[in-house]
């Protein structure tokens, strides 16, 4: 998406965090080491929080949010 | 460790201007038709940014572009090269059905809610499900499959109320395929897989949404690799 408007960057971070922690092919069995488990949730939740701004600089893009 | 970022159906697909996880290069991990997208670490210490998050992002959509994609969850990490292959060999066949179904295809994630609360709708409140479903005269055992198949649709869109029930409605028609629920506010969240060509024409919909309803909030994201829509018992083990 191209036009970046205010708030939607709180929107596209949700949206972010809803499809890679919670969705997506899912790997199983002993081969897997780690996949989102509580620890790896809290610091990228706490890093959500705290880092909207660092995620836009990064270049991420944002949403479009019709208000 | 091998962190995996995503199954791919280009066992070639070129990766140079893609970078992983602290800024690891990415490989190929192939198995006859597909191969998965990973990068090899000697220790993995996640960003207390979201920065793992963006990257993780960053390759799935970057792939887009290149081949069909099923990116695989966030913060999946493989003991070895050898366990990812195996991984994807048990599973190729499945695979390749997924691939085939989300190739040239992306997600667009669309939020709503009413700024007003939202009207009930007479016809659906309290309506015993089967009886929303349709009107034709049918036996009792089709109208309770029916219900059953409808029924949890039903039950989302009974939450969303009239006014975002009809937005899906709108902009599911643009999509090959949809998935709406309610926030606990009562507002829609729904994801659509919508073809890369049509995006453009996605966006005007909701835009179209949004100036003839103003008392309907509106937000649109995307577009994502399709990480909604991967639910073809797709997961791999070994």
């Amino acid at each position: 998406m191209s036009m970046t408007v205010d708030g939607a960057r709180d929107v596209t971070i949700l949206d972010l965090a809803d499809r890679l922690l919670d969705k997506g092919v899912v790997l199983s069995g002993d081969i897997v080491l780690s996949v989102a488990g509580v620890d790896l949730v809290y610091v990228s939740l706490r890093a959500l929080v705290a880092s909207v701004d660092t995620a836009m600089e990064l270049g991420a893009g944002g949403g479009i949010a019709f208000t | 460790m091998i962190y995996v970022y995503a199954v791919v159906d280009d066992p070639s697909v070129n990766l140079d201007d893609l970078c992983g996880i602290d800024g690891t290069a990415l490989a190929l991990v192939v198995a006859g038709r597909i191969a998965a997208v990973v990068s090899v670490h000697q220790r993995l210490c996640w960003s207390s940014e979201a920065t793992d998050l963006w990257t993780h992002e960053r390759v799935s959509s970057g792939l887009l572009e290149r081949c069909a994609v099923a990116p695989v969850r966030f913060g999946t990490v493989v003991r070895d090269l050898g366990n990812v292959a195996a991984a994807l060999a048990a599973d190729e066949q499945r695979f390749v059905a997924l691939l085939g179904q989300l190739s040239g295809t992306v997600e667009l994630a669309v939020r709503a809610d009413c700024s007003a609360p939202p009207q009930s709708h007479p016809d659906h409140e309290d309506a015993p499900l089967g009886a929303v479903v349709g009107a034709e005269e049918t036996g009792p055992g089709r109208r309770h499959l029916r219900s059953l198949h409808a029924g949890e649709r039903e039950r989302s869109e009974l939450r969303l109320g009239a006014a975002l029930t009809a937005v899906h409605d709108d902009l599911r028609k643009r999509a090959k395929r949809s998935l709406v629920s309610t926030n606990p506010a009562g507002g829609m969240v729904a994801a659509y897989l919508v073809s890369a060509p049509a995006v453009g024409e996605f966006r005007d919909a909701v835009r179209a949404i949004a100036e003839r309803s103003p008392e309907i909030r509106l937000s649109l994201t995307g577009p994502w690799a399709p990480f909604s829509f991967v639910d073809t018992g797709a997961r791999a083990s070994a």
